[in-house]
């Protein structure tokens, strides 16, 4: 059947897609003709959008192409959200738990009901003014490239500019392999892969570090205890103890070989 | 009075399942308290996601007692140590459970930290 209603989007599995967007009225614009052909073509949908505008996006979907979004929802091809039950359903916000929630939703679909592809959306309006770090949530979004490679689907972010400050546009370029701008798909040059994110995000976070904690990192990658690094530099062990564990979390180290690692790597190789 | 030093033994002391666990094992030997207690809340998780909770009483018993009798350093490690983690959603990648599930357990004291008051 022709779609007359919505333009194709060309997308390709595995797509990891960011779309920008500022008030509902465009969000309806990127977030309908991928429900909509989402639907049209048989896969399975699953959006985060929440109850306010949910009545609007459905009603766009709705009819063109024999759409019928009352028996999607019934049969379960079409899923919806809130961001209660998905980004916050811990109670706060951890990227863990929300590729967990992905994955989940992913198996579902493809195990239990039988779909042989998966449009996924996710807005995010509303979402920063509860997470308190952004850094988590872009920790998400490029952990998300590790899932979107494993299974047969795809996955539209969506935000709205006026949340956004620059900071969080340059992680979300740095974090989605591919745009929705004007109706297309494009590819995105500042994306990085994940190990890449996570090795430059560590590399800024070494660099925000004080003289203080670079010198207690140096000295515990030697492998001294936190008594010797007191000792050495006249601070207290307590003082020491929590710088260490400050910096491992800042960094995101779990043991001292992962310290060891990080610095070995950034030595200047002779 | 509690002090900073007494409290990793304490803490291991309510939860002897910790010593030879896998997260004990991820110690390095030179690690300070701040990292040792990081190791501990990790076993917690674990023992949380396989319904093993029998020493969580006395666990959190410690760090009640801590927290009311312990010197400043000792609660700083309560506080900036134990409950930080406990309570920092990225400690608990990979696992199925939230910070959220260890409010059961807290007492007073504890509910009183800022990241906990967040899970009230």
């Amino acid at each position: 059947v022709e779609d007359v209603a919505f333009p194709a989007l060309t997308l390709e599995s595995g797509d990891h897609i960011c779309g920008l967007y500022a008030g509902s009225a465009e969000r309806q614009e990127l977030l309908a003709p991928y429900v909509h052909g989402g639907l049209a073509a048989g896969d399975k949908c699953v959006c985060i959008v929440d109850v306010a505008h949910r009545a609007g996006l459905l009603a766009s979907v709705d009819g063109p192409g024999d759409v019928d979004v009352d028996v999607s929802l019934e049969r379960g091809q079409l899923e919806l959200y809130t961001t209660a039950e998905s980004y916050l359903r811990g109670g706060s916000f951890s990227s863990a738990d929300m590729v967990e929630f992905w994955t989940a939703s992913l198996d579902f679909s493809l195990d239990d009901q039988g779909y042989d592809a998966v449009r996924q959306a996710g807005d995010t309006v509303g979402v920063s003014a509860v997470v308190e770090q952004f850094d988590d949530f872009a920790f998400y979004e490029s952990e998300l490239n590790r899932l979107v490679d494993r299974y047969p689907q795809t996955m539209l972010c969506l935000y709205d500019v006026r949340e956004l400050d620059g900071g969080v546009l340059l992680e979300l370029l740095r974090t989605h392999p591919k745009l929705l701008m004007g109706g297309l798909v494009i590819d995105n040059p500042h994306y990085l892969a994940p190990d890449d994110y996570v090795a430059t995000r560590r590399a800024r976070a070494w660099d925000a570090l004080s003289d203080h904690e670079r010198d207690v990192a140096q000295l515990a990658a030697e492998r001294r205890s936190t008594a010797d690094i007191a000792a050495l530099r006249s601070r207290s062990r307590h003082d020491v103890d929590r710088t260490l564990h400050r910096i491992y979390r800042t960094l995101g180290f779990e043991t001292r070989d992962d310290l060891v690692r990080f610095l070995t790597e950034r030595r200047p190789r002779s | 009075v509690i002090t900073y030093r007494e409290v990793y033994p304490l803490l291991v002391a309510a939860c002897p399942s910790f010593v030879g666990s896998k997260p004990a094992e991820s110690a390095d030997e030179n690690d300070g308290e701040f990292l040792r207690i990081g190791y501990l809340v990790r076993h917690l998780i674990l023992l949380l996601e396989d319904l093993d909770t029998e020493s969580f009483s006395a666990v959190f018993g410690v760090v009640e007692w801590v927290l009311t009798e312990g010197d400043a350093e000792a609660r700083s490690l309560i506080n900036a140590g134990f409950l930080d983690d406990l309570t920092n959603p990225e400690t608990y990648a990979h696992a199925t459970r939230s910070p959220a599930d260890f409010v059961r357990w807290l007492g007073p004291e504890a509910c009183g930290h800022p990241s906990v008051q967040r899970l009230l």
